[in-house]
C-alpha cells in the first residue's frame, strides 16, 4: 500500500484540471460581478459582452469579419489591420461563424476557455517544472485575479499568447520537440514577439547540456555542438518555430508588396524602433504621469528577469525579450504586455510562494484590489488600459 | 532500428533546411519591398503626414486640387504635402498650417508637394494662391529645376508652369518658394494639371 506522503500531491487533492475549472468559474463570477458594480455606479446600459468590448478590439472585429484589405483598408490616420495578428481574430471569426453568436460574445466565451487552458497547463508546468503545489495555486490565481487579468476576457490576444508561450516552454523542457515547434508557430501567428520564443531552446540546450552528468567525456563546444545536432527532433521543432510569423510575412508581401507592413504600420501610431531603456529612462523622469507608471511596472518586471536569470531558468530569455522589444518603441502599453506574459507570472507566482504566510496575505490583497482597479479602468475605457 | 534512425535524420534535416530556405527567401522579399508609390512615400520614407489614399497621389488632369479638408481624398492637397522626415511628429506637416474656413495654408518660406504621373511625361499646371497683403515673389521648382517664377502684385495670383519630362517612377515633387516678404499664411486655392 502506499504511504500518503509517497502519493504525487497533485492525487491527494482534487484534479488538477477541476481546481483550474473552479477558480476559473469563481473569476468570471467576481468579472461579472464588477461589471455589476460598475454599470449601477455609472448607469450605463451597456450589456457585459458590450463593456469587454474596448480599444483594439474593434480591429481585432475587422480582421474577424474581413480579413486584411489591402491599401483600400487604410483608414484616414493610416492606421491598418496588418498591425494585428492574424491568429486569433481568425479563430474569433471562424467560432463566430459556426455558432452564429455575435464575435464580441465568441471573443470573451473563447478566451475563457483560453483562460482556464493557461490555468490548467500553466499549474501542470509549475508542478513538474518549477517549485510544485504552492507556487501551483499562487500561479492560478494570479492569472485568473491579478492585475490586468481583464484581458483575458476580452477580443484581444493575451489569453492565446500566454497559453502558447506555456505550452511551447513546457513541450521543450519535457522533450516533446515537434509539438513545441507547434505551439511556437502559432505563437508566431498571434503576436510579433512569438517568433522570439526560438531563442529559448540554445539556452535550455545549453543549460541542460552543462548540468547532466556525464564524468566520461569531458565538456566543450564541440561534444555540446554534437550532442544537440544529435536531436534530430529538436533541430525540426526549432526550425519550425518560426513559420508562423514568416507565413504572415509571405501574406502581406502578397497583399501589399511589403512583408513587414506589420512593422512600418506602427509609423501611423507614431511609434519608432528606438533604445528600450532610453524609452525606460524617459518614463521614470516623468513622475505621476501614465509613461511613470508603465516604466515602474517594467523595472518591477525587469527585477523579476534578473531573478529568473540568476535561477538559470531557460523562461530567461524569453522574459527579457518579451520586456525589450515593446519597449523599443515606446513605454505606452507595457504593463500590459509584463503583467500578461507567461514567464513573468511563472517567476512572480516563484516569488510570492517564498514569501512570508503575512506578506502572501498582503500581496493577496493588493493584487486583486490592482485586478479590480484596472478592470474597472477597462470598463471605462481608460486610456491606460490600451 | 538504425534504418529508422537515419531516416528519421534525413526527415528531420530536409524538413528544416527547406524551412532555413523558406525563411530567407522570405526574409530577402520582406527587405526588398515593390509596394505602391503611395504605401512608399508614406510608410518607409514616411515623407508624407496623411495618408493619401490608394491611388492618392496620381496627377489627373483637369483635376481641381484644393486645400480645404485636412483629409486626404483625390481632390485635396493634404495627402500630398511633404514633411521634414526626421521631424518626428508626423502630424506637423512642415511649414504648413490647417486655417479654419480657409484649409491648408502656407506658413513657411518653402513647402513641397508629392505626386505621381506618368513616366516620360511632361504636364502643364496652374497654381493659385491667396495671399493677406499684397506683394512678394512666388518661384516654383519640379523635381529641383525651376519652372516658374511670378511676382504677386494683388492678394491673389495665378502661376502657370510646364513641367519636364517625368523619371522613371513618375515622381514630381513640386516646390513653392516664398521670397521678396510675401505675407504668411498663403492660402492654396487652386492647383490643376492639364
Amino acid at each position: 500500500m502506499m504511504h500518503s506522503s509517497a502519493v504525487p500531491a497533485e492525487r491527494r487533492a482534487l484534479p488538477l484540471w477541476f481546481r483550474a475549472g473552479l477558480i476559473v468559474l469563481v473569476s468570471r463570477l467576481v468579472l461579472l460581478a464588477i461589471y455589476w458594480y460598475w454599470k449601477n455606479t455609472v448607469g450605463s446600459d451597456d450589456g457585459p459582452f458590450t463593456a469587454l468590448f474596448q480599444w483594439d478590439s474593434g480591429w481585432y472585429t475587422s480582421v474577424a469579419e474581413n480579413g486584411y484589405i489591402g491599401e483600400a483598408g487604410i483608414v484616414s490616420d493610416g492606421q491598418a489591420s496588418w498591425a494585428f495578428f492574424p491568429l486569433v481574430p481568425l479563430l474569433e471569426g471562424f467560432f463566430t461563424r459556426l455558432t452564429g453568436l455575435p464575435i464580441r460574445a465568441v471573443g470573451v466565451l473563447m478566451n475563457s476557455l483560453l483562460l482556464y487552458l493557461i490555468t490548467w497547463w500553466g499549474a501542470r508546468y509549475i508542478l513538474r517544472l518549477d517549485l510544485g503545489e504552492r507556487q501551483a495555486t499562487i500561479f492560478m490565481l494570479l492569472v485568473n485575479f491579478g492585475p490586468y487579468n481583464v484581458y483575458y476576457s476580452t477580443l484581444y490576444t493575451e489569453a492565446a499568447f500566454v497559453l502558447l508561450v506555456c505550452l511551447t516552454l513546457y513541450c521543450l523542457q519535457t522533450r516533446h520537440w515537434l509539438l513545441m515547434g507547434v505551439f511556437g508557430a502559432l505563437a508566431g501567428a498571434t503576436r510579433n514577439t512569438g517568433i522570439f520564443l526560438a531563442f529559448a531552446v540554445p539556452l535550455w540546450c545549453l543549460l541542460t547540456y552543462v548540468e547532466q552528468p556525464d564524468p566520461l567525456h569531458k565538456k566543450g563546444v564541440k561534444d555540446f555542438v554534437c550532442w544537440v545536432l544529435q536531436k534530430p527532433r529538436l533541430i525540426l521543432g526549432t526550425f519550425l518555430m518560426p513559420m508562423g510569423f514568416f507565413l504572415y510575412i509571405r501574406y502581406l508581401d502578397h497583399l501589399l508588396g511589403d512583408g513587414m507592413a506589420f512593422m512600418h504600420v506602427q509609423y501611423a501610431w507614431e511609434k519608432a524602433v528606438g533604445n528600450p531603456f532610453l524609452e525606460l529612462w524617459k518614463g521614470l523622469l516623468d513622475i505621476g504621469s501614465e509613461s511613470f507608471i508603465q516604466a515602474t511596472c517594467t523595472l518591477l518586471c525587469l527585477y523579476l528577469f534578473a531573478h529568473q536569470a540568476m535561477r538559470r531558468r531557460p523562461e530567461a530569455v524569453v522574459t527579457l525579450l518579451f520586456i525589450l522589444v515593446p519597449l523599443s518603441t515606446t513605454v505606452i502599453g507595457m504593463t500590459r504586455y509584463v503583467l500578461c506574459s507567461f514567464p513573468i507570472l511563472l517567476e512572480a507566482s516563484h516569488l510570492l510562494c517564498q514569501k512570508s504566510r503575512l506578506s502572501r496575505v498582503f500581496w493577496a490583497f493588493f493584487l486583486f484590489a490592482f485586478g479590480v482597479g484596472t478592470t474597472l479602468k477597462w470598463f471605462e475605457g481608460a486610456q491606460v488600459m490600451i | 532500428m538504425e534504418k529508422k534512425k537515419i531516416a528519421t535524420y534525413v526527415v528531420c534535416y530536409g524538413l528544416a533546411a527547406a524551412m532555413l530556405a523558406f525563411y530567407l527567401c522570405t526574409l530577402y522579399r520582406g527587405l526588398h519591398p515593390h509596394p505602391s508609390g503611395e504605401y512608399r512615400s508614406y510608410y518607409l520614407q514616411q515623407e508624407l503626414s496623411v495618408w493619401p489614399g490608394k491611388d492618392g497621389l496620381d496627377i489627373v488632369r483637369g483635376q481641381a486640387i484644393r486645400s480645404d479638408s485636412e483629409t486626404a481624398a483625390p481632390d485635396q492637397i493634404a495627402g500630398h504635402i511633404l514633411r521634414e522626415v526626421d521631424n518626428h511628429n508626423k502630424a506637423v506637416p512642415n511649414g504648413w498650417e490647417y486655417v479654419q474656413d480657409k484649409g491648408y495654408c502656407i506658413t513657411g518660406w518653402s513647402v513641397r508637394l508629392l505626386f505621381e504621373g506618368q513616366p516620360d511625361t511632361s504636364y502643364q499646371g496652374a497654381l493659385t494662391l491667396e495671399t493677406p497683403e499684397p506683394g512678394g515673389e512666388v518661384t516654383l521648382f519640379v523635381n529641383g529645376e525651376q519652372v516658374a517664377f511670378a511676382e504677386v502684385s494683388g492678394t491673389e495670383c495665378t502661376v502657370e508652369f510646364e513641367t519636364a519630362v517625368l523619371p522613371k517612377d513618375g515622381r514630381m515633387e513640386l516646390e513653392i518658394v516664398l521670397g521678396g516678404d510675401m505675407a504668411t499664411p498663403v492660402s492654396v486655392k487652386e492647383l490643376i494639371f492639364t
